[in-house]
């Protein structure tokens, strides 16, 4: 069943804004700049599915995983919950949507408030929720994610725990009101990397355990194979590949994910890898190029056919459920 | 060319004493890219910084010595120290975002590391130009400010700064870990054919063992302080001995093996303030002993044959018959030790 569906997500931001922007614009007759962060995304997201998104810093995986925690509101399209549109979420539903989806953010240095002790970071929520029996909650959990025995940490501040252990609360804490679907956005990228490993295995326990649809933001594609049934490529603000995470990194078919996988280090010394040398940077996200976003560092530019925007569609190549955005196929 | 012998460094703090380099010795050869691998804590930035001289103010080398083609650098006054620094040794370091001066332009910075040491330099600004050329970025724009470039762009001016002198030793802080992937790449591809034309050695700092494994010629994996195993790169991934090295190998995702399953060390590094009196690495050891938990192992040879492989364990005789075939295995590492 589809837990989520979302169609044509846009997020724009203001580059500048202010009263006084707007008047030195109105005076000089200047249009307000945006930068086009997440700019026509459309994906479906099943119960119990793990999806990756990745790309490169810049290219809007965090801001959709933001819209879709309800943290920031679109600027056009629609985000339906379980049939629900987002925008119409209110009162009673809303207080279900947001017990239902968690955040778990990359920093456990930052996203821990570090005067609540761990015990007080798990009653929060229960409390603003209105749950009982919380002591046992809150000792299940701890217990589940690893840190045992619970009466051991209940009472430690974030600051005297280490980066890996302050991972684990906030997993407990994403998993304390008993979600449906969780946005982790670069959960072990400030771990270690004799940790990390622990910390994901924790996730894929999760995930089964409770059964929970989990959307993971992720530079790292070495990562998301390991974690996720589907991987999207994310490429100033559009996807431009989607399909199962196994096709995607064996066979990527889209310029900008060959690159991006090819880029990706081996540690293997004896295995030569090709590379492909992409010419320029990730364009200028407040000036979007017409046609295809990619087309200036494309080594497989066509003069004329890419300046028509591709659709992120179905190929003949492609093969049923897998999706890529790119004229080199039909 | 370097030579660290028997170097400890320390750190005072409110804890106490904390060794973060302890007994260090390494050997850096002409024209040879050696990597340090660990992770954070491990004090393989400690050492870039001990053999830089810019240790923080709490911190000092308490015995050792680091020779630099003959010289003593740790004997050396700061203002000898100075000499060295961007004529000889430079430094790509992590952050490029804090390393370079916002209020001045690059050329402006580059230019005056120039005028320090070579004052008589007739044409600096085309030693500007040139560099920018060589990582990859447009010379008219080292006119601009560092807000003005993008991240991979600073990093590649920093790149430049570090090569204008033409220094016989790089050493590289962990000089793509802020980086995306494809610009990690375009820039590590730039500094290995860099390196190629001025013929120097590098000392690459990094947690990425991938990266490692495709830059270096010889690898040095550090544990709380101490080096655990060197060895060259084929040595190292082709058939470690030292049981951490095999534990960090399982827990670092390869894109190429989809099917490999992630393992983690349980358990964590211990506090240098009060390390342990045995192996360090004992309590998180799938085969420690009771002389693992007594006696610190020293480096050694792993075998009769490959002089230049050396592992600091007890048995490193029995790894090739007993945890090596084991290692990716994830029952070998699980132990109730909870993180």
């Amino acid at each position: 069943m589809t837990l989520l569906r979302v169609q044509n997500l846009k997020k724009h931001f203001r580059t500048e804004s202010g009263l006084l922007t707007d008047i030195t614009n109105k005076i000089r007759g200047k249009k307000p700049e945006y930068v086009h962060a997440v700019d026509d995304v459309s994906f479906e997201l099943a119960e119990g599915e793990t999806l990756g998104i990745a790309g490169e810093s810049g290219c809007g995986k965090s801001t959709t995983g933001m819209l879709l925690a309800k943290l920031y509101e679109p600027t056009e399209g629609e985000i339906f919950y379980r049939g629900d549109k987002f925008s119409s979420l209110n009162g009673k539903k809303l207080d279900e949507y947001r017990q239902n989806v968690q955040m778990i953010f990359q920093d456990p240095f930052e996203s821990l408030n570090p005067s609540m002790t761990v015990y007080d970071t798990l009653a929060e929520p229960l409390r603003m929720f209105n749950y009982s029996h919380k002591k046992n909650r809150i000792y299940r959990v701890l217990d589940f994610v690893g840190l045992r025995p619970p009466e051991e940490y209940i009472n430690a501040l974030p600051g005297e725990l280490s980066g890996g252990m302050r991972q684990r609360v906030a997993i407990a804490r994403a998993l304390i009101l008993d979600p449906d679907f969780i946005v982790a956005d670069e959960p072990v990228s400030m771990l270690d990397v004799s940790l990390r490993a622990g910390v994901l295995s924790l996730m894929n326990d999760m995930t089964e355990e409770f059964g929970l649809s989990v959307v993971y933001i992720s530079h790292d594609i070495s990562l998301l194979q390991h974690m996720c049934d589907r991987i999207a490529i994310m490429y100033m603000g559009k996807i431009v590949e989607i399909g199962s995470a196994e096709e995607i990194v064996a066979n990527p078919m889209h310029p900008y994910t060959q690159a991006l996988i090819n880029a990706v280090p081996v540690p293997d010394p004896n295995q030569d890898r090709s590379r492909v040398e992409l010419p320029g940077e990730v364009g200028d996200a407040v000036n979007i190029p017409e046609g295809c976003r990619f087309k200036h560092r494309c080594p497989e530019y066509i003069e004329g056919v890419c300046d028509q925007e591709p659709a992120l569609e179905e190929k003949t190549a492609t093969g049923p459920d897998r999706k890529v955005s790119c004229h080199l196929y039909d | 060319m370097l030579q660290v012998n028997d170097l400890d460094v320390n750190y005072e703090s409110s804890e106490g004493i904390v060794q973060a380099v302890d007994g260090v010795t390494i050997e850096l050869n002409e024209g040879e890219n050696l990597g340090i691998v660990g992770e954070s804590g491990c004090g393989k930035s400690t050492l870039a910084k001990a053999i830089l001289g810019v240790l923080p103010s709490n911190g000092y080398i308490n015995s050792g010595s680091i020779e630099f083609r003959g010289t003593n650098l740790a004997s050396l006054s700061t203002r000898e120290q100075r000499e060295y620094k961007w004529e000889e040794i430079s430094m790509i370091p992590q952050s490029a975002m804090n390393a370079l001066d916002p209020v001045y332009t690059i050329r402006e910075q580059i230019i005056e590391a120039v005028d320090i040491h070579r004052p008589d330099e007739p044409n600096p600004d085309s030693i500007v130009d040139e560099m920018f050329n060589l990582v990859g970025l447009d010379p008219n724009r080292a006119d601009q400010y560092p807000h003005q470039f993008s991240g991979g762009m600073r990093q590649r001016a920093m790149i430049a700064m570090s090569l204008a002198l033409d220094p016989a030793l790089i050493l590289a802080d962990e000089p793509t870990t802020a980086l995306d992937v494809i610009m990690q790449d375009q820039i590590l591809n730039r500094i290995s054919s860099i390196q190629d034309d001025i013929d120097s050695s590098m000392l690459i700092i990094t947690h990425d063992v991938a990266v490692v494994a495709e830059t270096c010629d010889r690898v040095a994996v550090m544990y709380a302080g101490e080096i655990v195993e060197e060895g060259t790169v084929d040595q190292i991934f082709g058939k470690a001995y030292h049981p951490y090295t095999l534990g960090l190998q399982n827990a670092f995702p390869n894109v190429n093996k989809p099917d490999q399953d992630l393992i983690s060390i349980p358990g964590y590094p211990p506090n240098l303030a009060d390390p342990p009196t045995g192996c360090r690495f004992a309590d998180r050891c799938p085969m420690a002993t009771e002389e693992c938990e007594q006696e610190s192992p020293s480096l050694n040879q792993v075998d009769a044959v490959n002089a230049d492989h050396r592992s600091a364990c007890h048995h490193s005789d029995r790894i090739d018959t007993d945890l090596r075939p084991k290692a990716q295995q994830a029952e070998t590492w699980s132990e109730e030790v909870t993180q």
